[in-house]
């Protein structure tokens, strides 16, 4: 058959597994989608104490906005505390936190000052400093550039605790500042798309969802249990994901509970932190690889196996298709493999195109004829970027391993709104 | 002593009258002989040059092309024929004496013709025993009315016919043809008959383009179908300047020394020159070698003054006979075999002889020898590789999984489409309450 041509026949069948598995998932998403819309969200009888969290490291130019919306949650004021964790912060955040406690005497706002010393190791880092001085039973964790609903975390504790089968319940983010470039407008649908289609749909198939990292709620004795989180990780969120599974619990999404987040606007911003968050993929798939085949691992197979198509097969496979055309554009590389009709490549961008549309025609304002020309040029566009941040991340992900480098946490920049 | 000289100065006259008469008889031939030499004179645009040149060429009559840009008056001193599709030629040339031959629909009517255009109709093209399947045109200039002799027949749907063509006093006139057609083949006729040449041309096979790297067993195997089936043909070899010496080259004499022993006439391609020629005379060095080296090597090629017009199959197939056999046309002619084309050589032939078409040998023309093949061991070494003609592989599992495919992105498609509409009444119904 020869190499070229056996490379390009896997990455040909493997681009077209994952798109009937993303397929499968839109269609499941979507239903997950119109249930919920016809489904109320179950009472609250009791409100158990609640800490929220939220992990700060020079976030002077959102962290009010952010802890203001928290303390206007549509919660009791006495049953939830709010922990800033001002990580090793050099700007004024210590500052404007301060004022905001003397503005809001009612509320439980504590604020965690840390340094380069007792701080400065990243998020999960910062979590745990949180989570030590936390009295609630349920841990909120927002990030500083959130701005939640008022009705967010009751809509969140009340699904946790009205099923003891769920670890963690996650709600939805939306982009803030969508609006303001091309890329937030991608990154508006990407953000959309994903929740719909791979939480969404994921969780109607095999009751599966992966905590995206903000607006969540998780159960204490659960971080009792696995001692809070990895500070190796640099994907906080997926590992703490893996290891609920494994204890038996699932993590349910309820669309109704939204925040609304700030995303990166300038092209280096995002990449940094994409990069970041394939390389914290990595390190949570090569920790639970081992155990994929074991039956604790059950119910996160599905996941480790996901995470292993996307991160290697679906990369790997679209940077060899990519390499094998322009190859053989320039003539370096030939392959005598038969193919799949131009009409059928086609048929598939659309069918892209289309499943994306539907996911974000889920919220207001986003049906219309211009975010069907966006997704479009994101085919083109956005997506090959991802290709390279992935490629990057990987890369990383392997000189870090190979060199023995420490993970470095890269805080997202950000931008005044 | 009177008489005496008178008859003196009769003698003396009788003598002047004979030299006279004896330099009038040297000098007419010479003149005639300087008249037949003259090229015939090719004035027009640049998209028409070659379809004339080809025709002429086919006519064995040597010319002088000139684009429009680059004509000048003095030209037609020099020649007793112009053919050209420019008006103002075409008048130069009539007051200089010579009767053109006008070509195309720019020219105005006058006492000899008159021109109409029609539009969407269908033509039939038809010259003595030859005929033509009906094409539909969009538009196209016919002679109304002419004074003078006609030529060849269109006939246009419903309106009748039209002459191909008008012989008059002041200038012969084409107004219509199309290129790959009967027509054209008419206008050759014409030129033919313009030109004053003699005789009858001949059908030639022609396998055009042979390249150090062309596929040798396909061409060993048209000739040897060919061959088998008693049809000489025309192999045109592209010229080689250099490595002549390398084992690639010795297997491409060993082929061409094959095809010779089947009946091959071969011939040397022009040589395909990008822009103008820089050095005449190295090219011409460059020819004489490549000559003389496959003449060292027992490959005879023969010369191809005047190019025969190619006639394509597809043309070919479209054209009838009135007759059984096909017959001829007035210029000479080449059918050239298509090696990696759809149809096999043997099928191509077979169309050929179904035709009943008289192939000759161009061979002839210049020699009665016929050569033997006696195989030669060539070094393997520097073996081109084909890269086309290999099978693509998994072709039938790409195109079962195609059609699989195909059905699973449409229905998704569709289901697509039905969430679609779905989502939409939700989201009027949960946003436009």
């Amino acid at each position: 058959m020869g190499f070229v041509n056996a490379l390009a026949f896997g990455a040909i069948l493997s681009i077209w597994l994952l798109l009937l598995v993303n397929v499968s998932l839109t269609v499941a998403g979507y239903v997950y989608y119109s249930k919920t819309e016809h489904t109320d969200v179950p009472a609250l009888k009791d409100y158990p104490m609640v800490s929220v969290m939220i992990p700060a490291h020079n976030e002077a130019m959102v962290i009010v906005q952010t802890v203001t919306a928290i303390l206007h949650f549509d919660y009791p004021a006495s049953r939830y505390e709010v922990i800033v964790i001002n990580d090793n912060s050099s700007d004024n955040s210590a500052e404007l936190l301060e004022n905001l406690k003397r503005l809001y005497p009612e509320h439980t706002l504590k604020i965690i000052n840390t340094d380069n010393v007792t701080g400065g190791k990243g998020k999960s880092n910062a979590l745990n400093i949180g989570y030590a001085q936390a009295v609630g039973d349920i841990i909120a964790i927002y990030d500083a550039d959130n701005t939640p609903e008022r009705g967010a975390l009751k809509i969140l504790v009340s699904e946790l605790m009205n099923d003891d089968t769920l670890g963690a319940v996650i709600g939805k983010f939306r982009t803030r500042n969508r609006s303001v470039s091309l890329l937030t407008r991608f990154i508006n649908i990407e953000t959309l798309a994903f929740q719909w289609m791979a939480q969404a749909g994921r969780w109607q198939l095999f009751r599966l969802c992966t905590i995206p990292g903000t607006n969540f709620v998780i159960r204490r004795t659960i971080l009792d249990a696995i001692g809070g989180w990895d500070e190796k990780a640099l994907a906080d969120d997926t590992e703490i994901s893996f290891r609920i599974y494994m204890m038996g619990y699932k993590i349910k999404l309820q669309p109704k509970a939204v925040t609304w987040e700030q995303e990166p606007q300038v092209l280096g911003v995002w990449f940094k932190q994409r990069k970041r968050w394939v390389k914290g993929n990595l390190y949570v798939l090569a920790k639970f690889l081992p155990m994929v085949f074991k039956k604790e691992a059950k119910y996160i197979r599905f996941d480790i196996i996901y995470y292993l198509c996307i991160y290697l097969l679906l990369l790997f496979s679209l940077l060899v298709s990519d390499a094998l055309l322009l190859g053989d554009f320039v003539g370096l590389v030939h392959s005598t493999l038969a193919g799949f009709s131009l009409l059928l490549w086609l048929m598939a961008i659309l069918l892209f195109v289309v499943g994306t549309y539907i996911t974000v025609t889920t919220e207001r304002g986003e049906l219309n004829f211009s975010n069907f020309f966006l997704i479009m040029l994101m085919y083109f566009t956005y997506s090959k970027l991802w290709m390279i941040v992935a490629a990057a991340g990987f890369i990383d992900f392997a000189i870090d391993k190979v060199f023995k480098r420490k993970a470095k946490w890269y805080k997202t920049e950000r931008f005044s709104s | 002593m009177s008489a005496r000289r008178g008859v003196y100065r009769r003698l003396r006259a009788l003598l002047a009258a004979a030299l006279a008469i004896i330099a009038a008889f040297a000098v007419y031939p010479a003149a005639s002989l300087a008249e037949q030499e003259k090229p015939v004179l090719i004035v027009c645009e640049s998209g028409e040059q070659f379809l004339l040149e080809a025709l002429l060429s086919a006519c064995s009559t040597p010319y002088t092309a000139v684009l429009r840009a680059d004509y000048n008056k003095e030209a037609l001193g020099y020649t007793d024929k112009v053919v050209t599709t420019l008006a103002d030629v075409a008048s130069d040339a009539i007051k200089s004496g010579i009767t053109p031959l006008c070509v195309g629909d720019g020219f105005p009517g006058n006492n000899s013709v008159e021109f109409e255009t029609v539009y969407n109709t269908s033509v039939e093209v038809s010259f003595e025993e030859h005929t033509q399947i009906t094409r539909f045109i969009n538009s196209m200039s016919v002679l109304s009315a002419y004074n003078g002799e006609a030529f060849g027949k269109l006939t246009l749907g419903t309106r009748g016919d039209y002459p191909f063509a008008a012989i008059c006093a002041d200038a012969w006139y084409v107004p219509w043809f199309m290129d790959g057609d009967l027509s054209y083949l008419l206008l050759g006729e014409l030129i033919h008959r313009y030109i004053e040449a003699d005789g009858v041309g001949e059908m030639f096979v022609l396998i055009d383009e042979i390249y150090p790297f062309s596929d040798f067993e396909a061409i060993k195997e048209a000739a040897d179908v060919l061959y088998s089936n008693g049809i000489p043909f025309i192999a045109r070899i592209m010229p080689v300047y250099t490595n002549m010496d390398y084992p690639s080259f010795q297997r491409y004499a060993d082929m061409l020394r094959y095809i010779q022993a089947k009946n091959a006439s071969i011939v040397v391609h022009d040589p395909v020159v990008i822009g103008e020629v820089t050095d005449a005379e190295l090219l011409s060095e460059n020819l004489a070698t490549f000559d003389e080296t496959l003449e060292e090597l027992n490959i005879f090629t023969l010369p191809m003054p005047f190019r025969p017009l190619t006639l394509p199959q597809a043309t070919l197939a479209n054209l009838g006979s009135e007759n059984k056999p096909f017959g001829s046309f007035a210029f000479d002619t080449m059918i050239p075999l298509e090696l990696d084309g759809e149809r096999t050589v043997l099928e191509q032939t077979d169309t050929l002889n179904k035709r009943w078409l008289t192939i000759g040998s161009y061979m002839e023309r210049y020699t009665s020898e016929r050569y033997l093949y006696a195989p030669v061991e060539v070094n393997e070494d520097y073996t081109y590789l084909l890269i086309k003609g290999e099978a693509p592989i998994f072709e039938n599992f790409f195109s079962v999984g195609n059609n699989v495919l195909l059905v699973i992105v449409g229905s998704s498609l569709v289901v697509f489409t039905a969430l679609f509409f779905i989502g939409y009444r939700l989201y009027r119904r949960k946003f436009f309450r």
